[in-house]
């Protein structure tokens, strides 16, 4: 670990968010305090219901708190309406789901090349598929791809934009053993070359082995932070 | 190309036949909506400029006979742009090999060209000489009728005296641009056509030399006719006027006028329906591929797409299926034009017209069915553009089911899985489901429209010819003559009984309001000429009083119990004020009655007719034709039976083509309707359906679920439909009741059954085709797929 001291990228204070599904009140975020720091590779882990993924989607501006603050550099993301905040995910985050999330009727490249179009500082399309491996198979359409490699594409098109941050949602939850292991490679390798500020939601506490920074959270609350002294390789990871 | 325009055409690509019945019910709206509004601008354009280039007056009025001094007089007045006399009279002619002696009317033509004002545009050959005393120009849908040409001869009985013409030109002229006869409901050119020829000739022979019988004026523009038309009555009221008509009162422009109208309310009505339906048809197709695609979307937007890109993406799709139905329907819509067109060729007479659609036409159909996409998709888009990304990546929560009251009726008649399956599924969505059944109805409607009109003009072929014209032969005489002619009558051979009427014309007044019409005298023991009306029914003539037709008395604003004015317009003028005593709700003309014996003994005449009504004994028509043609007082002859051909061969065969273009309409709306909602009944549950196949139900079993609720849908939609379509039909008889022309408001059971009929069959056919999708459905691959 260097010495210079850290810029926190993202701040949260006091987070709290409930919502109503069908007749019930969840109280999904009960107060959060985290701050996230540039090109760090962060594990968010917890059981399911812990709160990880609202807190993702706040911090990559989906969804707004119900109270407390967060902020993205010098942007107040609590007080922000739909318009900034949807030019706050185009210009800065890049989005990874657990279920992909590709159009189905978009081929691989095209999938990626939907991004590129959007952001003025992003990579081309192919580029970005050749730094996940799938340069060959770009013109397969997600269907003909397996559940890793479309994951990869997923990848592909979030890094495209050069995100200043990468929120992914249990990007290996659908994925066996051997593709998991390779999409977190890629998720790393990402992080590493570009420095991006990676964050992963997993309920697979071995993943955590992995990160920079270690944030445990259970209902709704930040139970533990903790640093790896030594982090392993993905394929290190025993599953 | 962006990639999110690939993603919308690989979308519609992939619910291709979604979207194309989607198509084709915007293509039927579009197409009506581009023939009525072309066909009635290509009417309206040529027209105005036939008038303008052949100088169609505008003001009219027929007389008895005036000195040509009078004219110089009226042409002096305020307005007067040009004027022209004319001599004009009715004639029978006899052609070879042929019977019936049709009528025309001869009218005279200065000598030195086709004269100031409604001039001929000649076809063929050439106007007569100035110094010809035989020759004839014909019109054309007359000399059509017979084969005649230039170079040919016709005999004319004109005023008595046998003439021989011939023929230097064939014709056509502002005036008569649909050539009706004298009294006729539709043009029928075997049994009339005009003739001109030079006028020094024609007056000669009709006594009208140095004097006149028509005048017609060319007004400046700007200038109301109302008060000319009042001065020319009284100038010409010494001479036997038979009271003066504006141009919009002229016979051939009304009847073109009114079927314009008619154009334009069909113009409003039809598409309106269909895009109701495309609209509905649009709402329901994207709020499925919207709800199918809540994750997409979220993945979009938390890549930064902004609700207005995404919003735009929707509507887009919609916009492009609008598009491609505008662009369908246009062809279709010119296709209709085209045979919309030739069929008024045949009946209104242009030097020229043909089908052209203005370009502004195509612009606006491209509106309207934009904005049917728009406002049918219009709600779904909003809710893409309310989604929050977040929520949007969870699942969708189940939906709410409750127990409804109605299910608990359904359980007590049906029980079992399946029935309950399909009631809760369409209660669950009532919006869906009240879409679904308005849709069928409405195609049930459109199915009753088409064939009511078939109906009501039956009906009306069955009260005009098998109920009220029960006569062979009508004749009519050149001046009124005693009623002792009946006995003559009788003694033709053939004739087993013999009717007399007499017409007087008249300018009938009440409060405000008048109109130039017939007061007719009739038999009251009447047996071969009958009063019925609209409904089939035998109405009586009054002891005393007026018989008036329903919309008469509408356009006099005057009912039962009040007087008319009625200024007799023959030699001896004079008014008379009679009540009206009943009224008869009859489909044709403006028609007022009275008892023939009240009639002279109001006129103070010994008992006078004009026309003859000769029931014949069919064995003798021909030699009975022939003894009646001999007769110069005959003005005229019309064989019933000519008429009923004449009736079928023109209205009966164009409803007819209605009624198949309708059927096609709405098995469009029917099978698109049906299936859509079956379309996606069958992928909103096809995971429920799957589950039920590997819980072991046979596929007969699931395809019962869904034919049960198309089924529910059909049969709840055939009765609505039912009601929807007397509807229609009840504001079409409305929208058809003119001076002119009336339509019964009949719809037979047959009518009812047929329509649901088509639509049962539309409704088998889209589940045979659904049937083939159910059985492609791999149970595995749904199960395994993530709703």
């Amino acid at each position: 670990m260097d010495e210079s001291p850290k810029v926190a990228v993202f701040s949260a204070k006091g987070l709290k968010k409930s919502y109503q599904v069908g007749e019930v009140v969840v109280h999904a975020l009960r107060g959060i305090d985290l701050d996230l720091f540039a090109g760090e590779f962060i594990v968010l882990l917890g059981p399911s219901g812990s709160g990880k993924s609202t807190l993702l989607n706040i911090l990559g501006g989906l969804d707004v708190p119900s109270s407390g603050t967060v902020h993205y550099a010098d942007h107040d993301l609590t007080q922000a309406d739909e318009a900034t905040l949807t030019q706050f995910r185009r210009d800065h985050v890049g989005f990874v789901f657990q279920f992909y999330n590709l159009i189905p009727s978009l081929t691989a490249y095209e999938n990626v090349a939907l991004i590129t179009e959007l952001a003025p500082k992003s990579m081309n399309a192919e580029s970005a598929l050749e730094l996940v491996g799938l340069r060959e198979r770009m013109d397969h359409f997600p269907s003909q791809l397996s559940g890793g490699e479309q994951q990869r594409v997923a990848i592909a098109r979030a890094i495209a934009k050069r995100p200043d941050v990468l929120l992914c949602d249990e990007p290996t939850g659908a994925l066996d053993i051997v593709t998991g292991t390779t999409v977190l490679e890629t998720l790393l390798q990402v992080n590493e070359e570009c420095g991006t500020l990676t964050a992963i939601i997993t309920h697979n506490a071995t993943i955590a082995e992995m990160a920079d920074r270690v944030v445990t959270m259970r209902d709704g609350l930040v139970t533990q932070i903790r640093s790896n002294t030594t982090k392993k390789k993905p394929t290190e990871l025993q599953w | 190309m962006s990639m999110l325009h690939r993603k919308l055409l690989r979308d519609l690509v992939a619910m291709r036949s979604q979207v194309l019945a989607i198509v084709a019910v915007i293509s039927c709206g579009i197409g009506t909506f581009i023939m009525s509004a072309s066909t009635v601008r290509s009417l309206e354009t040529t027209r105005a400029e036939y008038y303008r280039a052949y100088r169609f007056a505008n003001i009219f009025c027929d007389l008895r006979r005036a000195p040509e001094s009078v004219a110089s007089r009226i042409s002096e007045l305020d307005g007067v742009q040009d004027w022209e006399t004319r001599v004009a009279a009715y004639v029978r002619l006899n052609l070879e090999g042929v019977r019936e002696s049709p009528q025309a009317q001869i009218l005279s033509l200065p000598g030195d060209g086709s004269g100031r004002l409604n001039q001929i545009h000649l076809r063929s050959g050439r106007l007569p000489h100035v110094d010809s005393d035989r020759e004839v120009v014909v019109s054309e849908a007359f000399s059509k009728a017979y084969g005649l040409a230039p170079g040919g001869e016709i005999e004319a009985v004109i005023y008595g005296k046998l003439v021989r013409l011939q023929i230097v030109g064939i014709g056509l002229s502002p005036e008569f641009i649909y050539e009706i006869g004298p009294g006729g409901l539709l043009p029928d050119s075997k049994a009339f056509g005009i003739l001109w020829m030079n006028r020094n000739s024609l007056a000669a022979t009709v006594g009208m030399t140095g004097a006149f019988n028509q005048i017609a004026l060319l007004l400046s523009e700007q200038v109301e006719p109302k008060e000319i038309l009042r001065t020319i009555d009284s100038l010409l009221e010494p001479y036997g006027g038979l009271g003066a008509i504006a141009r919009k009162d002229q016979r051939s422009h009304r009847f073109i006028s009114s079927e314009m109208d008619e154009l334009r309310s069909m113009g409003i009505a039809a598409p309106t329906i269909f895009l109701c339906v495309a609209a509905f048809l649009m709402n329901m197709v994207l709020s499925r591929l919207i709800s199918t695609q809540r994750e997409q979307i979220a993945a979009l937007k938390a890549f930064g797409f902004t609700r207005l890109e995404i919003a735009t993406h929707y509507f887009g799709m919609a916009w492009l299926i609008a598009g491609t139905g505008t662009v369908a329907g246009t062809g279709f819509g010119m296709y209709l034009g085209v045979s919309l067109t030739k069929m008024y060729a045949k009946f209104f007479h242009f030097p020229n017209f043909t089908f052209s659609i203005p370009w502004y036409v195509f612009i606006l159909a491209l509106i309207i069915s934009g904005l049917a996409a728009t406002l049918g998709v219009w709600m779904s888009v909003r809710s893409v553009m309310q989604l929050q990304p977040a929520e949007a990546m969870r699942p969708e929560p189940p939906q709410v089911y409750h127990k409804v009251i109605f299910e608990k009726v359904v359980e007590l008649v049906a029980s079992g899985t399946a029935p309950r399956m399909v009631v809760r599924h369409l209660v669950r969505h009532p919006r869906r489901a009240t879409l679904s059944v308005l849709g069928i109805s409405l195609s049930v409607a459109v199915l009753i429209l088409g064939s009511f009109m078939q109906d009501a003009v039956f009906s009306m072929f069955d009260s005009l010819f098998r109920l009220s014209k029960r006569y062979d032969v009508q004749v009519s005489f050149r001046e009124p003559l005693h009623e002792s002619v009946e006995h003559e009558l009788r003694t033709i051979v053939g004739v087993r009984d013999v009717e007399l009427s007499r017409a007087i014309p008249i300018r009938v007044k009440s409060s405000q309001r008048e109109r130039l019409v017939a007061l007719q005298g009739i038999d009251e023991e009447a047996k071969l000429s009958l009063l019925i009306d609209g409904k089939g029914r035998k109405k009586v003539l009054p002891q005393a009083g007026l018989l008036v037709s329903r919309k008469l008395a509408e356009v006099l604003h005057a009912s039962v119990g009040d007087t008319l004015y009625i200024e007799i317009l023959e030699e001896e003028r004079r008014v008379i004020q009679l009540p009206i005593a009943a009224l008869i709700e009859d489909l044709a003309g403006e028609n007022i009655y009275l008892a023939r014996r009240s009639l002279s003994k109001i006129l103070a005449e010994t008992p006078r007719i004009n026309s003859a009504y000769l029931l014949v004994d069919s064995w003798h028509m021909e030699e009975t034709l022939d003894a009646l043609r001999s007769r110069p007082g005959i003005a005229s002859m019309a064989v019933t039976q000519n008429l009923k051909e004449s009736f079928l061969k023109t209205i009966a065969e164009n409803v007819r083509r209605m009624r198949t273009m309708n059927m096609i309409f709405s098995m469009i709306i029917a099978v698109g309707v049906i299936y859509s909602t079956a379309r996606i009944s069958l992928a909103e549950r096809s995971r429920d359906l799957a589950t039920l196949r590997v819980l072991g139900f046979s596929h007969g079993e699931i395809r019962n679920i869904l034919i049960g609720e198309l089924t529910l849908l059909t049969l709840v939609a055939i009765p609505l439909g039912w009601l929807l379509g007397y509807g229609l039909a009840y504001l079409t008889v409305n929208m058809f009741d003119r001076e002119l022309f009336r339509m019964p408001l009949v719809v037979r059971f047959n009518t009812y059954f047929y329509a649901a009929m088509v639509v049962g069959i539309a409704m088998l056919l889209a589940t045979w085709v659904m049937d083939r999708h159910l059985r492609k459905l791999s149970i595995v691959e749904v199960l395994k797929s993530r709703e």
